[in-house]
């Protein structure tokens, strides 16, 4: 199993914060909350980002199996994902904002199915995501030639 | 080829176009005498005008079938064409309401793959126009396909075979036994309505609140009976199934006609849906799951089937035909799931149970309630329980779900898409978990693939003997 690059962890710490800050000051303006309430709802929800955080990136795999991708993820649901190889219809490299500033890359698996149509691998050096999405590339035409069409 | 000469009369004078006229003159038409003259005159002409438009649509208005493609062009103004090649026209739908029919037009849908856009509707042509079209694109794929596949066929001519006819007795039943949505709708429209009448007309009577709230449900409920019953008998009535290649086709409506088709390569998975009346009488609606694909009266997509209702025998005998699919030999999940089942309606039931003290006196039926609710909960979580159900055959999976409307999902292995196992907190005190196979299905509204609460070492087990049989059966498949 593989696990995520540890800056992910401080990235998903520095989003969900940023989320509390912004409830934090509607709170605060909002004319008939008390500024008491504020302080204890920051409190309170950064300290939940932060470990909720911790604790997610612990429980974060996936591993490139020899004919699916493996994902195993989820702090309140536990939730495994197996793409098979034959089932990848495109994959994607994406890199947002904080991902650039901490110099990590995501991998976006596309798949034709309804609930788990699009599988991200987060938190990776940009190298080793080009290196997945090129592998998950040539298996999903390999396995394609072997099985035919992915539908 | 034209359209019907019907369809510029239809159309001109469509309720629509008249419903809009009417809005716009009404305010004329309603006043002063010489008002309602001149609103009259102007509504006449706006008329006459729409049906001079619908005239020159009709002229301009032309299609025709190729060795290879639907041609049609149009436009009042700007002439359009447009060109739909054979192959990507997944099927051809005819529907015709009771003026239509009356008037003997029919509009004619062509769907191609790829969202549920209609990409054409011609409307309106004759009857036998509609069916000319519907077979004739029919021969025409067929031929373009075995061109393509280079395989010599004695000759592509068109034979269909009967494959379900809903008899009378079915669709008696099937009246009587499903609920329609709309018409719950319909009554809960009516309720607000009439209710306050009917209750003061009751109490004038001297009946007790209690007597009046008893009848006034009952005889909603019979209504809501009564009313679906009728709708449901005149949606089905005359269903028959067709299986001309590989594509099913369906025809039904008594009031309105409606034919449609599902091909088969598009099948994702079987679904047996059976309420709990239908299980009773050992019943059965036969669905099937499609990819990439709804009809065009997208209200319906969820409720559409393949076989409306007949025995379960016969259900599963004609599932086979579509799929052969194993004998059914359901697993159920650990008993202890039942509890977890228990202690979630018991929280739910507590809460309204509270509420309920806390706006009403304590009185000894209170007590009696409660010791319902008990029971409610217990015998919820039992059958609950009991519905569910998983099973790994060779090549299939099926699982069942659910006591009101309990679906058996039987799905070839090669339609899976990935696999997704999960367990909540709470699920994971019960050491129990949900493994979900998912399929390039209609999303999140259809009828879904999963063994939920089976034992999470069973899980893993079936997780990784899924992912197993998937490659057996992709292998098999090509």
């Amino acid at each position: 199993m593989e696990k995520l690059n540890s800056k992910i962890r401080t990235v998903w710490i520095i989003k969900h914060l940023l989320l509390v800050f912004v409830i934090t000051s509607a709170i605060i303006v909002l004319p008939f909350q008390s500024s008491l309430f504020a302080l204890g709802f920051l409190a309170v929800f950064s300290g939940i980002a932060v470990v909720y955080n911790i604790k997610r990136y612990d429980l974060w795999n996936f591993e490139i199996k020899k004919d699916n991708v493996h994902i195993e993820r989820g702090v309140i649901v536990k939730i495994r994902t197996m793409v098979p190889f034959v089932r990848i219809q495109h994959v994607d490299t994406r890199r947002g904002i904080l991902d650039r500033v901490f110099g990590l890359s995501r991998v976006v698996i596309f798949t034709a199915g309804s609930r788990g149509a699009d599988v991200v691998i987060p938190g990776l050096k940009p190298d080793r995501a080009e290196e997945i999405q090129e592998h998950l590339r040539d298996v999903a035409i390999d396995s394609e030639d072997k099985f035919g069409d992915a539908v | 080829m034209k359209l019907h000469k019907a369809s510029i009369l239809y159309k001109g004078l469509g309720s629509r176009n008249f419903a809009l006229a009417l809005f716009l003159t009404f305010p004329l038409i309603a006043g002063s005498p010489g008002q309602t003259i001149a609103g009259l005159a102007i509504l006449s002409s706006i008329m006459l005008f729409s049906v001079i438009y619908s005239y020159v649509y009709w002229t301009r208005y032309d299609y025709e079938i190729t060795d290879d493609s639907f041609d049609i062009e149009k436009g009042v103004l700007r002439k359009k064409t447009r060109e739909i090649p054979l192959h990507r026209i997944q099927n051809v739908d005819i529907s015709s309401n009771l003026i239509q029919r009356l008037v003997g037009i029919a509009q004619v849908n062509l769907e191609t793959a790829g969202g549920g856009d209609t990409e054409a509707s011609l409307r309106f042509v004759g009857f036998s126009e509609a069916e000319r079209i519907q077979k004739q694109i029919r021969v025409l794929k067929k031929e373009v396909k075995e061109e393509e596949d280079e395989v010599e066929s004695e000759s592509s001519q068109d034979d269909r075979e009967l494959l379900f006819e809903l008899d009378s007795k079915e669709l008696t039943l099937l009246s009587l036994f499903t609920v329609d949505n709309r018409s719950v709708a319909l009554i809960f429209f009516l309720f607000t309505l009439f209710a306050g009448n009917f209750w003061i007309a009751l109490e004038r009577l001297g009946a007790s609140s209690f007597a009046i709230g008893t009848v006034m449900i009952s005889l909603a409920l019979l209504v809501v009976w009564i009313i679906s019953s009728v709708r449901i008998f005149s949606k089905y009535y005359g269903f028959k199934l067709y299986k001309s290649d590989d594509v099913y086709e369906y025809e039904r409506g008594l009031i309105q006609r409606y034919s449609g088709s599902i091909p088969e390569e598009k099948i994702q998975v079987i679904v047996l849906d059976e309420n709990p009346l239908k299980r009773i009488f050992s019943y059965t609606t036969l669905r099937l799951e499609t990819a990439g694909y709804s009809r065009s009266s997208s209200s319906e997509v969820s409720t559409e089937a393949l076989v409306p209702l007949t025995t379960r025998k016969r259900a599963i005998e004609l599932g086979k035909s579509i799929r052969k699919f194993e004998d059914i030999k359901m697993k159920g999940i650990p008993s202890r799931a039942r509890y977890r089942y228990f202690a979630r309606y018991m929280i739910v039931l507590s809460v309204l149970f509270v509420a309920l003290v806390e706006f009403t006196i304590l009185t000894r039926l209170t007590y009696i309630f409660a010791i319902l609710l008990v029971v409610i909960a217990a015998l919820g979580a039992h059958l609950k329980w009991t519905n569910k159900g998983y099973y790994r055959a060779e090549e299939h999976y099926i699982t069942m779900n659910g006591f009101w409307r309990r679906q058996t999902v039987i799905m070839p292995y090669y339609r899976i898409q990935n696999i997704i196992c999960s367990q909540t907190i709470l699920q994971k005190k019960w050491r129990l978990s949900t493994v979900l196979l998912d399929t390039a299905g209609s999303g999140l509204l259809g009828a879904s693939c999963n063994a939920t609460d089976i034992d999470e070492k069973d899980a893993e087990v079936e997780r990784k003997q899924i992912l197993e049989n998937f490659f057996k059966s992709l292998d098999k498949e090509n």
